[in-house]
């Protein structure tokens, strides 16, 4: 590790040698664009400063910046998601990163990731967190059930509380699906959130959102990537050769 | 001059969010990913503060903190423990090792900011005086 220089926003370079060039970059442009965004954001919030040194701002201008700051907020967040689902060309990369992701930037406590690679064109678990340590092996989506209809339909599913106790531990709270196009390719299934986080607001589930629409390019990237770099014939091949040890 | 921070934690999405939220707000950013690392940086360039994970590899945050507290030469430095809710009864261990504060995950950037201007308010105060 070094000394921190000023934020280097612009490093958002795209993944070497990515065959899959369209996901990889749309994901990199809209890092870009948002990168963009919060540069604008945090000149305004300066120039705002400047013309109130020594000053007491007008009303319109506390409101301003008080605008901008949560705006700003907001983009940063969204940037380190895209800057770091966008930052590896490979499989084991975008699961480590969507793990860090999910995890330490929304507050899940308990997930899975699905996508559609399997040889009956079934959505296959790529990654579960807390990482148990075990061989994934090939574990499906259940192809019945409310979920299940989700998948299939690329909808979002959120269930409440009480809908998610009615229809029992192993429930989902939500799916976010993700596409390739208007393809439901796979999604991603949360089961708990930190405690001290009791739920998931607006605020999250908008997150999410974005954060599904970004992994499904990564990880068609990184697929195509992975497949091609170490000659892997299936989607099993290409976990089972990203699989790393569990995180500490 | 700016305050100093030290940004340790193993998982770089904490790390690049972290260093970009507090560079923003004019503070010097230094990083480390895990405890082992972060007192060889504590050696080379004192921080102010530390923002310290708990969970990581080689030494974690609880004896890392130890170490930063049971120092005369770094006793001093502000700690700041970053948690999630499940590692809640380590954060006991981590006031009994002399942390300063913590803050859970996901991080709340304007609960985070004002908890580092206030640890370091006084520090800041002390050295305008000596001045």
């Amino acid at each position: 590790m070094t000394d921190s220089q000023p934020p280097q926003m612009g490093n958002s370079e795209p993944p070497a040698e990515a065959e899959s060039d369209n996901e990889t970059s749309s994901l990199v442009q809209d890092v870009e664009r948002i990168r963009e965004e919060f540069e604008r954001s945090q000149q305004e919030l300066a120039e705002i400063a400047h013309a109130g040194r020594g000053e007491v701002l007008a009303a319109d201008l506390v409101q301003r910046r008080r605008e901008l700051e949560d705006r700003a907020g907001t983009l940063l967040v969204r940037y380190v998601i895209g800057q770091r689902l966008a930052s590896s060309p490979e499989f084991s990369g975008v699961m480590r990163a969507l793990e860090e992701v999910l995890e330490g930037m929304v507050g899940l406590a308990r997930f899975k990731v699905y996508w559609r690679g399997g040889e009956q064109n079934d959505f296959v678990l790529c990654m579960e967190f807390p990482d148990k340590g075990e061989d994934l092996g090939y574990a499906t989506l259940a192809s019945t059930g409310t979920i299940a209809n989700a998948a299939e339909q690329g909808q979002r599913l959120v269930l409440s509380n009480d809908e998610q106790r009615v229809a029992g531990p192993d429930a989902p709270l939500c799916w976010f699906p993700m596409h390739t196009g208007e393809r439901p390719i796979g999604g991603i299934a949360v089961f708990e959130v930190l405690p001290h986080k009791k739920y998931l607001g607006p605020s999250d589930l908008e997150l999410l959102e974005m954060i599904s629409d970004h992994a499904a390019d990564a990880i068609a990237a990184a697929d195509a990537y992975s497949r091609k770099k170490f000659n892997l014939k299936s989607f099993a091949e290409v976990i089972a050769h990203g699989k790393r040890p569990p995180r500490a | 001059m700016p305050n100093k921070v030290l940004i340790v934690d193993d998982t770089e999405t904490m790390r690049l969010y972290e260093q970009m939220l507090l560079t923003g707000q004019g503070y010097e950013v230094d990083m480390a990913s895990d405890g082992v690392e972060a007192l060889e940086r504590i050696a080379v360039k004192k921080p102010d503060l530390v923002l310290l994970d708990i969970m990581m590899p080689r030494m974690d945050g609880i004896e890392c903190c130890r170490r930063i507290k049971e120092s005369d030469e770094t006793k001093d430095i502000k700690v700041v423990m970053v948690t999630t809710k499940s590692e809640y009864e380590r954060v006991k261990e981590a006031f009994v090792a002399g942390c300063d504060d913590y803050i859970t995950k996901p991080i709340d950037k304007t609960e985070l900011l004002t908890k580092i201007k206030d640890l370091l308010k006084f520090m800041n105060l002390r050295q305008l005086l000596r001045s």
